[in-house]
């Protein structure tokens, strides 16, 4: 009898012990045009440190989200087996677009044949991708090609050969091509059929809300939303280029400083021809040519100035708001009348008066938190009954979010995934 | 007379507030003279600068919007220009109190900022605020040889006392003969000249002239009465307006640039055309040259 206790006991602990010990099954899902390498540093690092089993796997994000969705729900399948397939404490963690297709594999599937019995979306556009939008209504484009000239204009303006250093490195084939045309930009505008369900106002997307609104409400989710630092798209590409967000910032500043160097040597050339014309009348016709080539070089350099506004209106992130400001305001003398009647009407009456601060009131662009490509607000899932359901990682930006490794910040996103996974025992994104 | 000021020294403090007497000096007899660090020619000045659009802001596009936020900036200038054409020029950023800022709501920018850049020969170097330096990069400024042979030039033409009191001044007519001399040559010189009345004429002429390989063509506003320089325009090829550049003199005995306005064609993302306006006004120009 009493061994017959001993082994209950025994058997008892070692069910629990069994229980406690059980997996996790944990599934990486990457955004679009990624691969699997994607979440590799958060999953090694919770594989080392938590008690799961890992699923991550490259799918295809070129035909849409539900076509993707599906290839997650194979590749759960294959790797966990048919119990553990549909085990309702499976755990999905989606970047980006990988966030939808989790969603939309919990939408297309019902019941008892579900993968996923919560989730956590990692700076995904849940409401949509403005640049989607952008991109299709050929903004980005226009705005490209915009930006490409403003760069050019001034090294043409001034007769140097292209390309030269400083327009090699830091201008041309890096500001210009990398807002737009590198890599980076391919891969974020997809194909045609993924845009369609990625931008704002997709019947994709709101299939998807309306299903978590209407239908399986309850479903555990969590939210982890992305906040850059100003100039939150130089610090995207510089994540993309470098595999960090300062670098390529620190080469824009120098390109700025670079063109506000020509700037300003155009302008004083100008003063020293006007008043060398004094002398030779010939000077002055260097006057005008200094003068022309030092605004050619400044619209570069204010082009580099508003590009973050620029980007940010592309991604749909600014708002139109009055502010007021200093503006420099001709307040005429009092013998003004006598100026211009001397003068004649063509004339400028610039002798004749001043220029003085005023106070006014401005429509002018203000941007808005992002990661660099999704506004807050579409990062964060709404009307969600979870508790505490938005985590936030501060100064990362849309690629750099899945490893924050080199961040001067530390990585906060590690910070973010273990206060989810310790959360209260009981709770379903619990992990011991 | 002085051996050791054998430097025919130009200097002239020009307050754009604040005209004040000067003392005519003699230089009569004095020799010229020139060390080898010395500039041929350098010039020093605050400019505060204003930038807007001609454009109704509440009926744009974000994207276009996006592109015409208002600014200004504030920035000292040194520029020395050698015998052998190269210039060092120092440009140093300056806060004040009516700069324009638009408060977004985004995270602040922690990168190192550039507050000053020293551009001498080929180099651009670029400092904090601390005068710690960022970085250096290889730029290349053209060499002004051509200019500093003009300047030269003037020394053959002109007396000592003459050219002192131009630079005291900034007053031109007491060359108004140069003036005269070009618009009477004007036609052998593919010149166009227009009477404007009330004693202005405008010169049109190709840039090509003056900057081999450019292909505008330039329009100078010049008062002849007073032998000044009121404005430029820049015409592209199709006779569009470029840009127009027109300039504020102070009044009194000295004359100084003291304010540069700019309209300037600009494309909006959209490709919608408007002006860019940009206000710079001129303080505390202080020109000196050492011919």
């Amino acid at each position: 009898m009493k061994k017959l206790v001993y082994t209950s006991i025994l058997f008892v602990f070692v069910f629990i012990s069994n229980l406690n010990a059980q997996q996790r099954n944990v599934i990486w899902v990457h955004g679009l045009g990624d691969d699997e390498t994607c979440w590799a540093h958060y999953e090694q690092i919770f594989s080392n440190e938590l008690n799961i089993n890992s699923l991550r796997e490259s799918y295809g994000t070129g035909n849409g989200i539900t076509p993707a969705a599906y290839q997650v729900i194979n590749s759960i399948n294959s790797h966990y087996g048919y119990t553990q397939a549909n085990n309702p404490n499976n755990l999905a963690i989606g970047h980006s677009m990988g966030g939808l297709m989790i969603r939309e594999t919990d939408r297309v599937l019902n019941g008892s044949s579900k993968k996923i019995g919560g989730y956590i979306t990692v700076t995904t556009p849940n409401y949509g991708a403005p640049i989607a939008n952008s991109l299709l209504d050929g903004s980005v484009t226009n705005a490209a090609q915009d930006a490409c000239n403003k760069i050019s204009d001034g090294p043409l303006s001034e007769l140097l050969p292209l390309p030269w250093t400083i327009v090699t490195n830091l201008t041309t084939d890096v500001l210009c091509d990398s807002f737009i045309d590198n890599d980076l930009i391919s891969s974020l505008q997809g194909s045609p059929t993924t845009n369609e369900d990625l931008k704002d106002g997709s019947p994709k997307i709101d299939a998807i809300n309306n299903y978590n609104l209407n239908i399986n409400q309850n479903i555990p989710r969590i939210s982890i939303w992305a906040e850059e630092n100003s100039p939150v798209h130089w610090r995207m590409i510089s994540s993309d280029l470098y595999d960090n967000d300062q670098t390529f910032v620190n080469y824009v500043n120098l390109a700025r400083a670079a063109y506000n160097g020509f700037y300003i040597y155009n302008t004083t050339m100008a003063i020293v021809t006007g008043v060398a014309g004094f002398w030779n009348p010939w000077l002055w016709g260097l006057t005008a040519t200094y003068t022309y080539r030092a605004t050619q070089w400044k619209k570069g350099r204010n082009w580099i100035d508003d590009s973050e506004n620029i980007w940010s209106a592309l991604i749909k992130t600014t708002r139109s708001e009055q502010i007021q400001v200093y503006e420099l305001v001709y307040v005429p003398d009092d013998d003004y009348d006598d100026c211009v009647a001397y003068a004649g009407d063509d004339y400028w009456p610039g002798d004749c008066g001043d220029w003085e601060w005023q106070w006014v009131t401005k429509w002018v662009s203000i941007n808005y938190p992002s990661d660099g490509l999704l506004p807050e607000y579409t990062q964060i899932m709404q009307d969600n009954p979870t508790p505490n359901n938005v985590y936030r990682v501060d100064s990362a930006n849309h690629l750099e979010v899945t490893d924050m490794s080199n961040s001067p910040q530390g990585d906060l996103t590690r910070i973010q995934f273990n206060n989810i996974f310790d959360r209260p025992s009981g709770d379903f994104f619990r992990i011991d | 007379m002085k051996i050791k000021s054998l430097i025919i020294l130009f200097s002239l403090l020009l307050f754009s507030n604040c005209v004040k007497e000067f003392e005519e000096q003699s230089f009569e007899n004095k020799k010229t003279f020139r060390s080898a660090n010395q500039a041929l020619l350098s010039v020093s000045y605050k400019m505060t600068t204003y930038k807007d659009f001609e454009i109704d802001r509440d009926k744009l596009s974000d994207i276009d919007l996006a592109s015409v936020n208002p600014s200004n900036e504030k920035q000292i200038i040194t520029l020395k220009l050698f015998e052998n054409g190269q210039i060092r020029i120092e440009i140093e950023n300056v806060d004040f109190n009516k700069k324009i800022t638009i408060p977004h709501k985004t995270l602040p920018d922690y990168s190192p900022k550039i507050h000053k850049t020293i551009i001498q020969g080929n180099t651009a170097n670029f400092y904090d605020k601390n005068g710690n330096l960022l970085n250096s990069e290889n730029i290349p400024i053209p060499n002004n040889i051509e200019l500093v042979n003009k300047i030269k030039d003037i020394k053959n033409k002109v007396t000592d006392k003459e050219i002192n009191n131009l630079i005291l001044t900034m007053n031109g007519v007491g060359f108004i003969n140069n003036l005269n001399d070009f618009i009477n040559n004007a036609n052998q010189n593919n010149i166009i000249i227009t009477d404007q009345g009330n004693d202005m004429i405008t010169a049109r002429f190709p840039l090509s002239q003056v900057a081999p390989g450019m292909s505008e063509q330039t329009v100078l506003l010049i008062d002849t009465k007073r032998n000044k320089l009121l404005g430029t325009r820049i015409y592209n090829r199709n006779d569009e307006l470029l840009q127009s550049t027109l300039f504020a003199y102070q009044k009194g005995k000295i004359e100084a640039l003291k304010a540069v306005s700019i309209k300037q064609l600009f494309l909006l993302p959209s490709g919608t055309k408007t002006y860019m306006k940009t206000i710079s006004k001129i303080d505390d120009l202080k020109f000196n040259l050492n011919i």
